[in-house]
């Protein structure tokens, strides 16, 4: 029984995302169904009885989401920007960075800086210089720290192309 | 419906009994209501009346105490309240006979109290149907429908606090009526605070809403209305059901005789019988005559002059008046014209002005002590609050008064250290509950587990332990029975003879103030009207009340 | 016609005596116009929501209570919370709401089947509750956090490692709300000074020439109170609402007109605390930083005081009170320390001046209330028995 069912849930998950919808569209679509069809009965007391707690538990399930909704749109990181060598790359000279299209930092090589930025995603864009204070390389990415709170990018590893470039804050 | 059910009374008693306490106060009650029947329920008061109606209504008192024997049968399905919102939910009314009425509401939101006609809302399944907004314009014409079915003419969106008393009892009875499922209405002492042509119009509406098939159950010490208005008598004595008779064969001498039933030999105040026309040298008391003749010139005992008080319901605007010593005087008047803030004023109960003199002396005003102190004496109307204090014993609350202003029944150094004598006070209690036929179990019983008329008789002796030069007392006889009342006023009288105090006694009931007294006043509106000498005919009196209304009335009763 | 006016100027004493004071302490204080309006819509948007918070239980008989106290609390664990976890701004402020909310419901559950087993004395029930918990507030925020509840941010515990600092720097959400909707008056000559400080994109500018300087609107915050009075008046429409103002006028009755009463009263308490809640929120947004253990202490002795300088009674009181109230209760605040230095010319007497008029008004308002009462009652009487008697 439970494997048809799986199966079913699957079947039903891909046929819905033939047609655009995701699960979460699905879901809200779901509710308002069975919103209309409790609605249609509410001649009867007991489509009243459950109306009532469906809304309720809808309320509640809105009002969770919201709040989780709130902790990840607001949520402040601080951002440390860090140039100091990592693995096999070498600090760099001398980095401009700027989040989101903010005021930049200058940062030279050994040196470590700290933004702050809001919400689940932000862009930071570094001026890579070198010695001759001669603008090398830009490089622009959009980085998502999600619901963790504070992150540290080293820019070495940002600058040489690696992937792996976001790190744990110091403590 | 089944047509066994068709069958089925509305509401079938059977065997219902009750004890507080080891104290049997109903037993073995069975009757039957069929719907559009009209049910005089009467009897004493402590025949049981009351527990009756707690255990009809599931009253928390009841089962409280233990619940009760019996059962009780709706549609012929047995049914056992523990709440009142079940036997409303059964269709079952009441209207007490204290009005549950929200003052600063208009007569719309009380008819419609917690059944307020709601627009729909969207977060009402949310929340619940509380969230819903008022809709106004069906509530008040559901409510205009109420109160036209009773044939009266009340705006619904008076404010209740500015109706007259008589309009509150109509606002009480549309609420009951509007609720859609009442079949059984209890209506308790209705016509009390009524004017004649209110009670009138309330009588009608009554038989217009049992045509209706709505059955009725009215509870009154006003028998000429119970044999007017009502089909059946069930008559309870002592918490037992004497007679359960069709009204016609029934006259309402016999319903008297049958209530009081110990006293059944004799007569009753002649006023609850409409075959003996009010004539006051045809009735018969077998009371000794109040002492007419012994009228001496003599300086009065109280003087008043541009009395007025400020009592809420009872406004007295300028009264001036004289009462001669050793007389018996009352004051008569309809309710709500002053005739009780005059006694109320005089002893500093409610703020009052101008000037009271007592054997000559002025009187300080708004001072009760000033009132006490002067050897006045004062049997307030409301026995339960001010009268009395409930939870204490008989021989406190008969002897309170008088060790507070006169500093008897104490032992010790007056000022200085004084305890109570609770012998003396025991001694002076069991004096009068004897010499007044106090019912009770000793003087040691709370004054709140006591009935109506016990509880004024206590009043009563309240006063006389002060061995006042004047007594005052408001309604002696209101909500008390047949028996209590020619006891209380037999007990007046005589008082008044063997001590020669000068007794003012303010009553609704004019022909007992016409038994008693030698002379009577009657206020209108807050004045003297006119004062006449108790052996004028009924008629005068009436002129002096109303007018209009009370022409009306007699003119009906003839 | 003179004796008609003197009622509806004894009718409203309270409100009457503190105009008064402050047509005398304006001048005297010195303070411009500009200034003075600028000071008083801060206030108003400060306080505005918590003293609105105390409406409802009014209507429903409770009486003036500190069960908002208890919300207030409940407003700054929310605001513990999300400075803990580092959330600012508008979200900051909803989710404050947010944590706040079922801990204020529970609160005033408590405080409200409490004072339903103390009927008619509410105010000092709710009074001495709050204290109790504000003990157990004290011990949950001074041990349990960071002990128990995860506490993380070393910016906000004490050094020893649990408990919360006595001062929590509310950055995130300082004046979010109120400068969300730029708005500003300006005379001709403050119109400079504020472009350079605000960047001179205000949403709403309205010039006024005769003024000096500017004043800056807290719009986002008028615009909340505004809804909160919209429900206020849509509440008394509901059958709740009516519930409640039958409970308040004659429990008895209403109790036999199968109302539940003690649910109702406990509703009524609850949405008092919940608003409290908010109120606290918009308070302390607006002051940008959170007393642990001091923020929510006056709260309902000054929301009360305003009140009822407002003219409000025990058993009355409308929208119009609350407002009334704060700009007069406000406008003592602001211009008394400065009308008593210019008086006496001492500068500590300002700060005495402040603490003597905060609670001189309270007992102020009070015994005026009580003679209010009487006067009403005497009126009462006499309308009874007419203009015909004597006197």
């Amino acid at each position: 029984m439970q494997e048809v069912m799986n199966e079913y849930i699957v079947l039903l998950t891909q046929y819905l995302t033939q047609w655009g919808i995701s699960p979460g569209l699905a879901g809200v679509i779901l509710a308002v169904v069975v919103w209309l069809l409790l609605y249609l009965g509410r001649g009867l007391g007991v489509f009243r009885f459950l109306m009532r707690w469906y809304q309720r538990l809808l309320l509640l399930a809105g009002l969770v989401a919201l709040g989780f909704w709130l902790f990840y749109i607001g949520r402040e990181h601080q951002v440390f920007l860090d140039n100091k060598p990592m693995n096999d790359y070498r600090a760099l000279e001398q980095v401009n960075v700027s989040i989101n299209g903010g005021e930049s930092v200058e940062i030279m090589a050994r040196e470590r800086s700290v933004k702050k930025t809001v919400g689940p995603e932000f862009e930071l864009k570094a001026e890579i210089f070198d010695e001759d204070g001669e603008i090398v390389d830009t490089i622009t990415r959009t980085i998502t720290p999600k619901c963790s709170k504070d992150i540290m990018i080293n820019l070495p590893m940002l600058a040489g192309g690696a992937e792996d470039f976001v790190l744990p804050a110091p403590r | 419906m089944s047509d066994n059910n068709n069958n089925a009374p509305l509401l079938r008693l059977e065997h219902i009994g009750k004890e507080f306490y080891g104290n049997r106060v109903l037993s073995d009650i069975s009757f039957d209501i069929r719907a559009g029947e009209i049910i005089g329920l009467v009897g004493e008061n402590g025949a049981g009346k009351s527990t009756l109606l707690n255990i009809l209504f599931g009253m928390p008192v009841i089962s409280s105490t233990g619940g009760h024997e019996g059962v009780m049968f709706i549609d012929g399905r047995k049914v056992n309240f523990t709440s009142p919102n079940q036997a409303l939910a059964h269709g079952i009314g009441m209207v007490h006979q204290e009005f549950s009425l929200i003052p600063g509401f208009t007569a719309t939101e009380n008819i419609l109290l917690n059944r307020e006609v709601l627009n729909g809302s969207t977060m009402s399944y949310v929340f619940s149907d509380r969230v819903s907004t008022l809709d106004r314009q069906a509530m008040n014409e559901r409510a205009r429908a109420a109160i036209n079915t009773l044939g009266v003419n009340i705006s619904p969106y008076m404010t209740v606090s500015e109706m007259p008393v008589g309009y509150k009892q109509f606002i009480e009875i549309a609420r009951e009526i509007d609720r859609k499922n009442t079949r059984l209405l209890f209506l308790d002492e209705p016509t009390a605070v009524l004017t004649e042509t209110e009670a009138e119009i309330l009588l009608i509406a009554l038989n217009k809403l049992a045509r209706s098939g709505i059955a009725i159950v009215f509870i009154s010490h006003r028998l000429s209305e119970v044999k007017e208005l009502c089909s059946r008598v069930i008559i309870l004595r002592d918490g037992r059901l004497i007679t359960d008779q069709k009204a016609e064969e029934l006259t309402t001498r016999q319903i008297a005789s049958l209530m009081v039933g110990r006293e059944s030999e004799r007569r009753e105040v002649p006023q609850e019988i409409p075959e003996a026309p009010v004539e006051p040298d045809n009735v018969n008391y077998t009371l000794s005559p109040s002492p007419k003749k012994k009228k001496k010139k003599i300086k009065p005992a109280l003087k008043v002059d541009h009395l007025w008080v400020d009592m809420p319901g009872e406004t007295v605007r300028d009264v001036s008046f004289e009462v001669k010593k050793g007389e018996i005087f009352g004051i008569g008047g309809l309710a709500g014209h002053g005739k009780l803030g005059i006694p109320n004023g005089i002893m500093g109960l409610y703020p009052a002005g101008g000037s009271v003199r007592l054997s000559g002396r002025k009187l300080t005003l708004n001072k009760p002590r000033a009132a006490l102190g002067r050897k006045m004496a004062f049997v307030s109307e409301d026995r339960r609050g001010v009268g009395l204090l409930l939870d204490e014993p008989l021989d406190w609350n008969i002897t309170f008064t008088a060790m507070q202003t006169q500093g008897r029944f104490l032992i010790g150094i007056p000022y200085i250290f004084q305890i109570r004598n609770e012998h003396a006070m025991r001694k002076e209690a069991k004096k009068f509950i004897d010499q007044l036929e106090i019912r009770c179990t000793g003087p040691h019983q709370k004054a709140g587990e006591l009935s109506g008329g016990n509880q004024q008789k206590v009043c009563l002796a309240k006063a006389f332990v002060l061995r006042p030069d004047v007594l005052l007392i408001c309604e002696p006889t209101r909500g008390i029975d047949v028996g209590a009342k020619t006891l209380v006023l037999d007990t007046l009288r005589n008082y008044n003879k063997e001590n020669g105090t000068t007794i003012i006694i303010t009553s609704s009931e004019l022909e007992e103030l016409r038994s008693v007294c030698d002379r009577v006043a009657i206020v209108d509106e807050g004045r003297i009207a006119g004062i006449l000498p108790a052996s004028s005919p009924a008629e005068e009196f009436g002129m002096l009340m109303m007018g209009e209304k009370m022409r009306v009335a007699l003119a009906a009763t003839e | 016609m003179i004796r008609k006016l003197f009622d509806i100027i004894a009718g409203n004493a309270v409100p009457a005596v503190f105009i008064i004071i402050s047509a005398f302490a304006i001048p005297l204080s010195g303070y411009s116009a500009s200034y003075l309006i600028q000071e008083l819509l801060t206030r108003i948007g400060r306080n505005s929501f918590l003293i609105l918070s105390l409406l409802i239980p009014i209507m429903a008989g409770m009486g003036l209570n500190f069960g908002m106290v208890l919300g207030a609390m409940a407003g700054q664990i929310g605001l513990l919370f999300i400075c803990d976890w580092g959330i600012v701004g508008i979200p900051g402020m909803l989710l404050a709401c947010l944590i706040g909310t079922p801990i204020a419901i529970v609160l005033g559950i408590f405080c409200g089947a409490v004072m339903n087993r103390a009927k008619g004395r509410e105010m000092v029930t709710s009074y001495i509750l709050g204290f109790f918990i504000n003990g157990v507030y004290q011990m949950t925020v001074l041990y349990l956090m960071g002990w128990i509840i995860p506490i993380t941010n070393p910016a906000l515990l004490l050094s020893r490692g649990y408990g919360v600092r006595n001062a929590v720097s509310l950055l995130g959400i300082r004046g979010i709300l109120d400068n969300l909707i730029p708005a500003i008056i300006t005379g001709t000559q403050g119109a400079g000074q504020f472009f350079s400080v605000q960047g001179g994109n205000a949403f709403v500018m309205i010039q006024l020439p005769f003024l000096e300087g500017s004043i800056r609107i807290p719009l986002a915050t008028l615009i909340v109170i505004a809804l909160f009075c919209v429900f206020i008046v849509w509440f008394r429409k509901t059958k709740l609402g009516q519930d409640m103002r039958a409970i308040g006028q004659n429990q008895a009755v209403a109790d036999s007109a199968g109302i539940p009463v003690n649910r109702t009263r406990i509703i009524a308490i609850v949405i008092s605390t919940v608003l409290a809640c908010y109120g606290q929120i918009i308070y302390l947004q607006n002051m940008g930083t959170l007393n642990t253990y001091n923020s929510h202490d006056q709260a309902g002795m000054f929301s009360i005081a305003a009140l009822l300088i407002g003219g409000a009674s025990v058993s009355r009181a409308s929208i119009a009170n609350v407002f009334v109230g704060v700009i007069l209760f406000h406008l003592m605040f602001i211009v008394a320390p400065m009308a008593g230095k210019n008086l006496i010319g001492e500068a500590q007497i300002g700060e005495y001046f402040r603490v003597f008029v905060s609670y001189g008004i309270i007992a102020i308002a009070l015994v005026l209330h009580a003679w209010k009462r009487n006067r009403e009652r005497e009126a009462a009487r006499r309308s009874l028995r007419g203009n015909k008697g004597g006197e």
